[in-house]
């Protein structure tokens, strides 16, 4: 064990051996699972972001003559009950959805790891408080609770985020703590002191690499849900207003034309179902490719 | 033993330190006196519990937050007492001066951070860019052994064993050079063959880089191995502490006297039954009057359940806090 010496090792010259950037894709890729979660989720970020230049009609432009058509070369999804194009309302109705999804998940991440680790990671009295206001919190049903805020607040797109961020910050806040309560106590935070890391730097570079793995999981599994809970206040009529689109509108319209025609319902729900699959297969496939500790040995 | 001359790196004057439990004030440390000489092995031996790792973790302030240190106490390292330190102080103190080494490798390093990141980070306090660091640290691993460390950099603690992951732990309690080097048991979660490796390691490297060293154990065998000075710890007490010969070959206290023939290695004949001490430790929160180990001890009299006996000398560094001492 002596034989090696600093110059065997400053080895520059020596070929290293480093995996490249985008392992991580190939590994993903490889798993049918992963590579059809992400092409969902990539049909229906692209769709969306690009709305404005897949639709073929403007979504609030009405076609009475041609109200509650069946898909043809003309509507590729067919009309609503006003003569709006369906195709076009779905592109423009995933961009609400994402949004929706996306901001009120990011902040709700943010908050609860912030929340969690400082209950987690802070004195007894702090985290006794802490998870009190959680509890109460969690303890509301959702969707009640979005009514009874609807109904004081007024429906908006805003009213929508916040609500979901009152009511899933706590979830999260609270994986965040209990991971952060079992890996204080790990040797390694106690040799991370004994070095002389700080609070801020144990908490930053060391607690949150540990927690933030399964709660990216979970955020990727909670998409769908934000996103139906758009959808499902939009049904209600208590989401975003009129003329905006939304997969939730959509099959409302659907819900009340459905002897009519069935498309509206199958045009305002597939999106929603590919959505959900697509995110939940993804969030799964990342998991294993991600996490170091479920890395298999190259 | 109170010397205080400046070939001392860490003198120990007078260390009590006591938990506060629910049943009342638990004294786990009382009047510890000790000193790690420069450049010297330091060990401390003692059955669990007896507060070998309070003592530590004291040295550098990491006690648990119910933990009080009485007042007079005074941790002199360098010159500095870090009973007095501030944050900062502190912060410049451990790592840096003061390093540990962890009695299990399998959860003394960040599971989901690479080794190079770990050791890297270490150095923040250096001026060096990205790629030197990784230079330095690579060093460093290949100085405990780590073949083709460069490529190894990148990989994460699981990817090791035991042994090579307990060589990066001791690679990072010297990245900074630190003047005192503590290790806590360093090899009870290894095997016999591996712990022979590391203990001969850390004997090389402690040359190398010039510092000293505290060696925790309760394996005697590894302390009159690896160490110059021992003390022996009971029940939060320094109960004898003299030079590695002296304590093997003159022990004094009965305590250590015991201890010795306990050890299996030094068994000659076979027994159905290995040797013990009788009796158990002592309750510290309800502390007998007298000589703590007098419950347990086969030679008391009557006057060591009446007062506690102070520090004898006995010659030289040798001393031991018994009554007989201070009677022969």
């Amino acid at each position: 064990m002596t034989t090696i010496t600093p110059e065997d090792t400053a080895g520059a010259d020596a070929p290293i051996k480093r995996e490249p950037r985008l392992a991580w894709l190939w590994q993903l890729l490889r798993n049918p699972l992963g590579a059809f979660g992400l092409f969902l989720v990539a049909l229906i970020v692209i769709s969306a972001v690009g709305a404005d230049f897949f639709s073929p009609y403007d979504y609030k432009a009405l076609d009475v003559k041609n109200r509650l058509a069946s898909p043809s070369w003309a509507h590729l999804l067919g009309t609503d009950n006003l003569g709006r194009d369906t195709f076009s309302r779905i592109l423009h109705g995933g961009q609400i959805a994402l949004y929706v999804a996306l901001v009120s998940i990011g902040t709700s991440l943010v908050l609860g790891l912030a929340l969690g680790m400082l209950a987690g990671y802070g004195p007894r009295w702090l985290d006794n408080l802490l998870l009190l206001i959680f509890d109460s919190v969690r303890a509301f049903p959702v969707i009640m609770f979005a009514l009874a805020v609807i109904t004081v607040v007024g429906p908006s797109l805003e009213t929508i985020i916040g609500v979901v961020v009152m009511t899933t910050t706590p979830g999260y806040a609270r994986i965040a703590r209990n991971s952060t309560l079992s890996l204080k106590n790990n040797e390694f935070i106690l040799a991370e002191r004994s070095l002389g890391a700080g609070t801020i730097r144990i908490m930053v570079s060391h607690l949150l690499p540990n927690l933030i793995a399964p709660l990216l999981i979970l955020c990727s599994m909670d998409i769908p849900v934000v996103i139906t809970i758009e959808a499902g206040l939009s049904f209600l009529g208590l989401g975003v207003k009129p003329p905006t689109p939304s997969w939730g509108s959509i099959l409302n319209d659907g819900y009340g034309f459905i002897r009519n025609t069935p498309w509206l319902v199958i045009a305002g729900g597939i999106p929603l179902i590919l959505t959900t699959l697509g995110f939940t297969f993804l969030g799964e496939s990342l998991r294993d490719v991600f996490d170091p500790k479920l890395k298999k040995d190259r | 033993m109170n010397n205080t001359g400046n070939d001392h790196v860490l003198d120990v004057r007078d260390l009590s330190v006591s938990f506060n439990t629910s049943r009342g004030s638990l004294r786990a440390l009382r009047h510890i006196d000790i000193s790690v000489p420069q450049n010297k092995i330091v060990g401390i031996v003692g059955e669990s519990g007896c507060g070998k790792s309070t003592l530590i973790n004291s040295m550098l302030r990491l006690l648990a937050p119910n933990a009080e240190v009485d007042a007079q106490s005074e941790i002199i390292f360098q010159g500095d007492d870090v009973m007095k330190m501030g944050r900062s102080d502190l912060q410049g103190l451990r790592g840096e001066r003061i390093s540990m080494i962890f009695q299990d490798p399998m959860t003394a390093l960040n599971p989901v951070i690479s080794i190079g990141q770990q050791m890297s980070d270490i150095l923040y306090r250096q001026d060096l860019n990205k790629a030197q660091k990784r230079a330095r640290s690579a060093e460093m691993l290949a100085q405990v052994g780590i073949p083709d460390p460069m490529r190894r950099l990148d990989d994460y603690p699981h990817q090791f064993s035991g042994g090579m992951r307990q060589r990066i732990c001791i690679a990072m309690a010297l990245m900074m050079n630190p003047a005192l080097l503590i290790a806590d048991e360093p090899t009870t979660a290894l095997d016999v063959t591996l712990e022979a490796q590391i203990i001969h390691l850390m004997k090389e490297l402690r040359e190398k880089f010039e510092c000293s060293m505290l060696f925790v154990s309760h394996n005697l065998g590894l302390i009159a191995e690896l160490c110059d000075e021992v003390i022996v710890m009971y029940a939060g007490e320094v109960v004898e502490q003299g030079n590695v010969h002296d304590l093997f070959h003159r022990a004094q206290h009965p305590y250590t006297q015991m201890l010795l023939e306990c050890d299996p290695a030094r068994i000659a004949e076979t027994r159905r039954d290995l040797p013990t001490i009788t009796g158990s430790v002592p309750d510290l929160v309800d502390l007998p009057t007298g000589c703590i180990f007098a419950p347990r001890c086969p030679k008391r009299y009557e006057l060591c359940n009446e007062s506690p006996p102070g520090t004898y000398e006995i010659g030289g560094q040798h001393s031991a806090r018994c009554f007989k001492v201070r009677d022969d």
